[in-house]
């Protein structure tokens, strides 16, 4: 029998002559044979885990109705982190028999952003300052060095007595900002949908809402004397992805949103004449961006597409980016 | 000393089956590994022992050491760079390149043990060349590599697969 001649090299040099592919002819080779496989698995690993902390590009998302398309600015998100990916050895100690499923245990990771409104990520780069905003003065938000983050995003929806939902155009690109302000040296977009916000949705929203808040009510009247503020546990709950309070963006399930959701109290009365359990009133909530989770996989093949974009474009006046608005 | 001067120095290397070969000492320095040594123990004529290549690989990895005398000693460039120009082989290094794997896979673990980061890079960019754009079967042919996966296994791994697909 003939033989195998690639595997007289050592897995270090094996791991070398893989790192050069693209992810998608990795994933490719992964049925191979089992050397192969874990091999695969662990490039594809420090892959996801550089892709996720994004350290060279930005994450844009936008997110408005319909009518608001023309006004409402892109926002920055910043990375929170991403369920799963540092457990990977632990995990792959434990049980050998099922490393099969960890392709796909890999593709159902999602990392997790937060939108904010905010000029620049922070990179060191000049932001531009509201006037009135002076360095030092109680009303200045703060500067990217003070690790200020910019403001969550918060949305005005209102629904009509007879609409039973709204909707929202949510598209999130992956840019990486360019030798100036407001240019992108490269643009990619991740996912484009537009995602339906129910009536029904947003009450049952707006009751869980009130529910955690007043258990975190709780919480911090049981901890008196901790001068701590109401922090809100992020450790306990883990993030499951099946929660009807994501809203994804498409069938895919490649970006999806999360909100925090209030409604806002109007402050006319009722109308007098009407059955509030029978007719639907007009109602109007306020939404605060909490979470955009993208599936990490799916960043790093648009990161990876990104970079070809990049290395074609080298010494082409190719760009990309909003003129005049700013 | 005059007559050194004027005509290169030479090292003598041993290889792992007691071969001596004689080499230009800007040849065999091409080799991190062999520049180190010539460096730390002086060169005081003493044959330099190769242990771990045999010699049918080292005049083959000389033979590539001599074309490639003059380049510059190779930049630390990043993984992002090499990334980028995977496929592009110089058409002489192709044509050294031409070789049976079993030689191809002994050239590219000499030029490890030697320390020659060129080498190993054309090496491998030549083995990335020969797996692209071939199904997986098609792979295992060229290889002579063995399916250790059951059929169930292989099944599971095809779709959990899937998501190479979407982009």
């Amino acid at each position: 029998m003939a033989q195998c001649h690639l595997y007289k090299l050592p897995n270090e040099l094996l791991l070398h002559l893989l790192t050069p592919l693209p992810t998608p002819e990795l994933l490719h080779l992964a049925v191979l044979s089992h050397r192969i496989y874990t091999l695969i698995l662990r490039i594809i690993q420090t892959r996801l885990i550089a892709a996720a902390e994004l350290s060279s590009h930005t994450l844009l998302l936008e997110c408005y109705h319909p009518s608001a398309k023309l006004t409402e600015p892109p926002y920055f998100c910043t990375y929170r982190g991403t369920d799963g990916l540092t457990q990977y050895d632990s995990m792959s100690k434990d049980d050998d028999e099922n490393i099969c499923t960890r392709l796909g245990e890999m593709r159902r990771m999602y990392s997790c952003f937060r939108p904010h409104r905010r000029e620049l990520e922070t990179g060191g780069r000049r932001v531009r300052r509201r006037p009135g905003d002076v360095p030092g003065s109680r009303t200045f938000p703060g500067s990217p060095a003070d690790k200020f983050e910019g403001e969550t995003v918060k949305q005005i929806l209102s629904l009509d007595s007879h609409e039973l939902f709204t909707q929202l155009v949510s598209q999130t690109n992956l840019v990486k900002v360019g030798p100036r302000h407001g240019l992108f040296s490269c643009f990619v977009g991740v996912e484009e949908g537009v995602l339906r916000v129910w009536r029904e949705w947003l009450r049952d929203m707006d009751a869980k809402g009130r529910a955690a808040t007043l258990k975190a009510q709780w919480k911090v009247a049981e901890q008196e004397g901790q001068s701590k503020g109401p922090v809100r546990d992020r450790s306990d709950d883990r993030r499951n992805m099946d929660d009807d309070s994501i809203l994804w963006v498409s069938q895919a399930k490649n970006t999806g949103l999360r909100f925090n959701i209030k409604e806002r109290k109007l402050r006319r009365d009722n109308p007098i004449l009407i059955r509030a359990d029978e007719e639907d009133m007009p109602v109007s909530y306020e939404l605060e961006y909490d979470e955009l989770l993208v599936r990490t996989s799916h960043l790093l093949l648009m990161l990876e597409k990104s970079l070809v974009q990049e290395s074609n474009d080298t010494g082409k006046a190719i760009v990309f980016g909003s003129f005049g608005a700013n | 000393m005059a007559a050194t001067a004027s005509e290169p120095k030479k090292v003598t290397l041993t290889t792992s089956d007691n071969a001596d070969i004689s080499v230009e000492r800007e040849v065999a320095e091409r080799s991190i590994l062999i520049k180190n040594l010539l460096e730390d123990i002086g060169d005081n004529g003493d044959a330099i022992p190769i242990p771990n290549v045999n010699e049918a690989v080292m005049k083959k990895v000389l033979e590539w050491c001599e074309q490639h005398r003059k380049d510059p000693p190779a930049s630390q460039d990043d993984d992002a760079d090499s990334r980028k120009k995977s496929t592009d082989i110089d058409e002489w290094d192709q044509k050294f390149m031409q070789v049976d794997q079993e030689m191809l896979f002994e050239i590219i673990l000499a030029a490890n043990y030697l320390d020659i980061k060129a080498l190993l890079d054309v090496g491998c960019k030549t083995v990335a060349n020969m797996i692209k754009g071939k199904s997986p079967d098609e792979i295992r042919k060229t290889f002579n590599i063995q399916n250790d996966f059951t059929p169930e296994e292989e099944d599971q791994i095809r779709r959990e697969n899937e998501w190479a697909e979407d982009r």
